[in-house]
């Protein structure tokens, strides 16, 4: 039986307000060139200069992967030529990057990395349509990026999904990136082989062009089920790169690897070694922000949330820091836990939007919420309410005064309509009493609608039984 | 025949003798007479510098003079500096129309201390060659002899001011560039200690080598010119936190060192004896020590291959996408190669491909970890002599100007720099001074190197065998 061995290649694009060896502002959607300079755009003369914030951010990353943070790396130039590639040179990290090591833990295995290096990102290059012709965006030459590589010690495609969405969460958290895959802030390549029946590696394929944490999966699934199909027919597999074909599914050969790419890497001779200070490392840590795993354990040490609860609210930054806004003026972390997690998820998964773009601020969100708790209204009519303040912007008080959706909890207005829908179902309440208890429920219905939903459905539950028994 | 100095200039300013327009037009009449023979510009900025000439503040006072140490003063910028608005060509055909869109951190320097920019000098292409023959325009004449070759790299940057067509010019120093010229047209000529001086704004041939040099008439010119370019550039991340006051102060010195290889070496008999009368000067004023340098030619060896490697990756962003030469294809492949194969010159494509092949992994970069080392023993070796004494005395050349077309094997041609590049490859400074005239008009240059931030010393020592000479 043969076994997938699957590593990861992971690039992203780091939120600095500058480039990795510039000064130019790292925000590549501005008009095409307008970020642009001597030296990333590789004029004669110009130098490069080690951006700090980029430097911090890969200290803080490699910190929360517990990495090993190295005191002196080296930067170094891989050479090759392409239009993207302004100084016909990339400076990254070669023989030793800012971080070795380091490990996630994903369910219960551990993926660990190899290393995470810094580098600088390429010109982007637009094929103008209808034309043979192709344009250079050079706003995102220079822009920094950090390249992740795991071990390869992956052994399915789910694994790679929910190592993807873990690391996601935190270059989120720790805000050095948007982690957004759809944008390129976020890219990643895949190593795909299979064992031979020694046990020692096979041939390993790379997939590119992987768009989605989706189309990683299905990649992986595809490469190896195309590796053992080839095998199984006596084939070889043949070293190449391979590119993902979203529309059908399927990956295909982008370009055979004859014999390695040269790129007679050799250190940069225009910078000094990267030197990393116990104070940069201890800075790094201080103004660390909670990770993942250190919040999923707050919510349920000091708020009471259930695990399942709690990992979903940590699921994405945007939406902690959602809960945490509403929990600075409410008291029912378990209420406001269920609503997020099936209230406001429902509608991010049906309108694919962020948990900002739902159109419901904390406050109203907790407001919503205050007018259950308070009796104000019902469970359901807050759920009718919470669609109108997304429609409309209002807040839910003036929408439930507006619409007239108070409850009613007035004893005596409810004892007459219990009494009424008694009335009107002599033959169930006739078999009620010989033992149909089921019936309660038809009650209870008939009860809501007479109230349109507005009856406080604990009050109307004990009133009833009350009838019920004295009947 | 040596022309006025820069302190010279400034008398007769102060005194109301010349203004600077009339300076500036006396040299443009100079170079306007001799520069379709003597080529020692690839282009004169005559019109914008006479402009300049016009916006000093008159009259020219000590104080002006003080705030500003090259007010009025020519400046001649070598071809591989940029000088906003004007032409960067670096001597080759790949740049051949480009304009710079920015000032180098030197020539920024010199604007702000009041030099007024002549023109940009000739070179060999990139700074590769020892005899401005590799320039895609023209070779630059010896300003003794025009039979003769100015040396080079910066051969223009040496012929200019021996020519009276600046007062001073800056080099670029890479394993002899700066010095070896001036040896030639009986210049002085700075290599400063690497880092002293930013290399933001000149293009890169060797990056861990390359330094810009000064070249002037005199010892004092050239240090005040250093002064005035060097010190620290946040552009520049190889550039040194040190910042030098004053470097003509005088020194306490009481020993220095010759090298015994010298005496192995097949020298011109002239510069032998020029060298010995060093000496001797020395002699009646410091302690004498002998050095054995050892790997001599192991540091020719490592230099070659540190420059070509470096300069292969360093020229790589010549590719005509974004400036410069560009000559279409039907693939960005076919481009490149066209535009590359067309715009740089036999010995540019010479380094390159060595350079790539000492870099390539058929051979795993073992060259260039060996030239690592190599270099490195050489500084350790310097290092130790300099514990011992305070600089070294060494010819610039073991030969006197040769002339064109003399040389036509590479391998002779890069035996140029055999005496300039151990301290090049140190990242030490040297100055080089002319000592003597022979029957051709020849100065012997003779070098005086020091350790690591000893420019003060090399001053010191360089004033006084000025001074003796005289
Ligand atoms: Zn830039």
């Amino acid at each position: 039986m043969r076994q997938p061995v699957i590593g990861l290649e992971i690039h992203i694009q780091l939120l600095t307000k500058t480039k990795m060896f510039c000064r130019c502002k790292a925000s590549f959607g501005d008009e095409p060139n307008t970020n642009i300079c001597p030296v990333c755009m590789g004029y004669p003369g110009a130098l490069p200069v080690p951006n700090k914030e980029a430097i911090k951010m890969g200290i803080t990353l490699g910190l929360a992967i517990n990495g090993e943070v190295q005191c002196v790396s080296d930067f170094s130039r891989k050479n090759y030529f392409y239009p993207d590639m302004p100084k016909g040179y990339q400076i990254t990290q070669d023989s030793i990057p800012l971080i070795k090591n380091g490990h996630i833990s994903v369910s219960d295995e551990i993926v660990k990395l190899e290393r995470i290096h810094i580098e600088e990102d390429s010109a982007k290059m637009l094929h103008e349509p209808g034309t043979d012709k192709t344009l250079i965006n050079f706003n995102r030459a220079g822009v920094p990026l950090l390249e992740i590589v795991t071990l390869p010690c992956l052994k399915t495609a789910k694994t790679a999904n929910i190592f993807l969405e873990k690391l996601k969460q935190i270059i989120t958290y720790t805000g050095i990136s948007t982690g957004k895959m759809e944008e390129g802030a976020l890219r990643c390549d895949v190593n795909i082989s299979l064992t031979n029946p020694d046990g020692s590696l096979g041939q390993k394929i790379e997939v590119k062009n992987l768009n989605s944490f989706k189309a990683v999966a299905k990649s992986i699934e595809y490469e190896i089920e195309r590796q053992n199909k080839v095998l199984d027919a006596g084939g070889k597999i043949i070293p190449e790169t391979r590119s993902w074909d979203e529309s059908k599914s399927e990956t295909f050969i982008m370009r055979i690897k004859d014999g390695k790419a040269d790129y007679r890497f050799f250190p940069e001779p225009d910078l000094k070694s990267l030197f990393v200070t116990q104070e940069m490392i201890d800075e790094a840590r201080k103004n660390m922000s909670e990770l993942p795993g250190q919040a999923v354990e707050r919510l349920i040490k000091t708020h009471n949330l259930s695990e399942y609860d709690a990992s979903l609210i940590t699921s994405s930054k945007e939406i902690l820091h959602y809960y945490d806004l509403c929990m600075k003026d409410f008291q029912d972390p378990k209420l406001l836990a269920n609503w997020i997690s099936s209230e406001i998820l429902k509608i991010m998964n049906k309108n694919n939007c962020y948990i900002n773009e739902v159109g419901i601020k904390p406050m109203q969100l907790t407001e919503l919420l205050s007018l259950i708790l308070k009796g104000t209204i019902s469970g359901k009519i807050a759920k009718d309410v919470l669609l109108v303040v997304i429609e409309t912007g209002k807040n839910p008080s003036e929408i439930v005064k507006e619409k007239g959706l108070l409850q009613v909890s007035d004893t005596d207005s409810l004892r007459k309509i219990v009494s009424e829908v008694l009335e009107e179902n002599k033959n169930e309440l006739e078999r009620y009493k010989n033992g149909e208890q089921k019936l309660f429920g038809l009650f209870m219905g008939q009860c809501m609608k007479k109230t349109k939903g507005k009856g406080n459905p604990k009050m109307l539950q004990t009133i009833l039984k009350e009838l019920l028994r004295d009947a | 025949m040596t022309h006025q100095t820069k302190n010279e200039i400034h008398n007769s300013l102060i005194q109301g003798e010349q203004t600077p327009v009339e300076i500036i037009e006396e040299y443009l009449k100079r170079i306007e007479a001799q520069e379709s023979e003597m080529h020692t510009f690839i282009e004169v900025t005559g019109e914008s510098c006479l402009n300049e000439a016009k916006q000093v503040p008159k009259p020219i006072t000590k104080e002006i003079v003080e705030d500003t140490p090259f007010v009025g003063i020519p400046v001649g910028i070598k071809d591989n500096i940029n000088v906003k608005g004007f032409k960067t060509t670096a001597a080759s055909k790949i740049l051949e129309n480009h304009i710079s869109v920015y000032d180098a951190t030197v020539v920024r320097k010199i604007k702000n201390a009041g030099g007024l920019i002549i023109g940009k000098t000739n070179m060999d292409e990139f700074a590769m060659g020892s005899s401005t023959e590799t320039s895609c325009f023209y070779p630059t004449k010896n300003p003794i002899n025009t039979k003769y070759t100015p040396g080079g790299s910066s051969g223009g940057s040496a012929a200019s001011v021996r020519a009276g067509h600046c007062t001073v010019s800056l080099g670029s120093d890479t394993g002899g560039s700066v010095r070896q010229p001036a040896s030639f047209c009986g210049v002085v000529g700075i290599r400063p200690t690497y880092g002293l001086v930013s290399r933001y704004g000149m293009l890169s041939f060797c990056s861990s080598l390359d330094q810009i040099g000064t070249i002037a008439n005199d010892v004092d010119d050239a240090f005040s010119l250093l002064e005035v370019i060097s010190g620290y550039d946040p552009k520049d991340s190889t550039s040194v936190n040190i910042e030098y006051q004053d470097l003509k102060e005088p020194e306490e010195i009481s020993t220095f060192g010759i090298c015994n290889e010298i005496e192995k070496l097949y020298i011109d008999p002239f510069v032998h004896d020029m060298y010995k009368k060093v000496i001797a000067i020395l002699l009646k004023n410091f302690k004498k020590e002998n050095h054995w340098l050892d790997n001599l030619d192991k540091a020719m060896a490592a230099y070659h291959i540190i420059a070509d490697s470096e300069a292969s990756s360093n020229l790589a962003r010549y590719d005509g996408v974004r400036y410069g030469l560009q000559i279409s294809g039907e693939s960005s492949q076919e481009a490149y190669i066209k535009t590359r194969t067309q715009g740089f010159g036999a010995e540019v494509k010479r380094r390159i491909l060595l350079g790539t092949y000492i870099l390539s992994e058929e051979i795993e970069g073992s060259y260039y970890k060996q030239a690592l080392c190599a270099k490195e023993k050489i500084t350790e070796k310097l290092d130790q002599i300099f514990s011992s004494c305070q600089f070294m005395v060494i010819p610039t050349s073991l030969k006197l100007p040769f002339k064109f077309g003399e040389r036509n094997d590479p391998l002779d041609m890069y035996y140029s720099d055999y005496l300039t590049i151990p301290s090049a490859i140190a990242g030490m400074p040297s100055v080089t001074i002319p000592v003597g005239c022979n029957e051709n008009g020849f100065s012997a240059g003779i070098q005086i190197m020091g350790p690591k931030f000893s420019e003060k010393v090399l001053h010191s020592v360089a004033k006084l065998i000025e001074g003796e000479l005289k």
